[in-house]
């Protein structure tokens, strides 16, 4: 549940989602579930050159199972916080 | 809302990107909690570096959802405004999981 | 569905998330000290690389050296300061040679999803 609760506070925040097929989609954080599947809002796709396939796409739902990374702004990572919440849950929380 | 569903794209002309790579587009009928999908009146858009984009007529198809990538929302305006003849690029990888 | 449906499970999660920085300060209990220092499974060797350099070994010939700052049971993890090297092998059209190269990028933060992990390596020292 950590990096659910942690992804809930990116909320409104631009990330960028990188796939396991390489796309790279940039895009404001609307909402994320159990399985980290992330919907994104205003994405553009990085390289649209080489990856014209979501040229008319604006917002989308990407599947947890099929994200690499995800790179995070960094005014939104409060590492202390990240580390306290990473030791509970490491007890058993 | 916080949840992550496909609910307010039901009715809404979607593309799906697929783990082996390929683009489908369609109305979106109906989903469940795996993500699978019903989509109507759907195709496929071949992307190849050769030609221009290619479509195949699918018609009503259910893909399941452990082989969706993507689903995007897909701006009808921008959509029909793209000469898909005209887009040259290389198909999509298929998912390395 | 509304977000008052999840389980009540997970919202007293993201409380004791949230809630958490003001009670950072403390002290810590004696008891939590010996917890932090055994290690019985893999994953407490994880702990103790918390806020530490580490190296993480992933799929597709990717490796990176970063910050650890967070890990689930899943070893989804967030890493700070992040270097990513892609190694990747080519043919030389002539000679026919492979010729491995080596692409590096930096990135300030990273969630990185567990299930492209391979390996995780616990501090570096440098």
């Amino acid at each position: 549940m950590l990096f659910y609760s942690y992804f809930k506070t990116l909320k409104g925040k631009e990330v960028t989602v990188e796939l396991k097929n390489d796309l790279a989609i940039t895009g404001t954080m609307h909402s994320v579930d159990q399985y980290l599947n992330i919907k994104l809002n205003n994405t553009r796709v990085v390289n649209e050159q080489k990856y014209p396939h979501m040229m008319s796409v604006r917002n989308c739902f990407i599947r947890g199972s099929v994200v690499r990374y995800v790179q995070l702004p960094p005014g939104s990572v409060d590492t202390e916080i990240l580390h306290d919440a990473t030791r509970r849950e490491a007890r058993g929380g | 809302m916080s949840e992550a569903g496909l609910a307010d794209l039901v009715g809404v002309t979607i593309s799906v990107i697929t783990n082996d790579g390929r683009n489908i587009v369609g109305t979106l009928k109906g989903y469940d909690q795996a993500t699978n999908v019903i989509l109507d009146d759907c195709h496929e858009r071949v992307y190849s570096t050769k030609t221009g984009v290619e479509q195949l007529v699918l018609g009503l198809y259910v893909i399941r959802g452990d082989n969706i990538a993507v689903v995007g929302e897909v701006d009808d305006e921008l959509d029909s405004q793209i000469d898909l003849g005209q887009i040259s690029a290389a198909p999509l990888k298929p998912l390395a999981h | 569905m509304t977000a008052s449906t999840e389980p009540s499970g997970c919202v007293s999660v993201q409380d004791s998330f949230c809630q958490r920085k003001s009670r950072s300060t403390c002290k810590r209990q004696p008891s939590a000290r010996e917890e932090e220092a055994t290690v019985k499974e893999p994953l407490d060797l994880v702990r103790l690389s918390l806020d530490e350099k580490i190296y993480v070994k992933l799929r597709g010939d990717r490796e990176i050296r970063g910050r650890l700052h967070a890990y689930d049971q899943h070893l989804n993890m967030i890493l700070g300061d992040v270097e990513e090297t892609i190694t990747s092998v080519e043919i030389d059209d002539e000679t026919y040679e492979e010729i491995i190269k080596t692409n590096k990028r930096m990135l300030p933060y990273l969630f990185v999803r567990g299930d492209g992990v391979i390996l995780v390596s616990p501090p570096l020292r440098q």
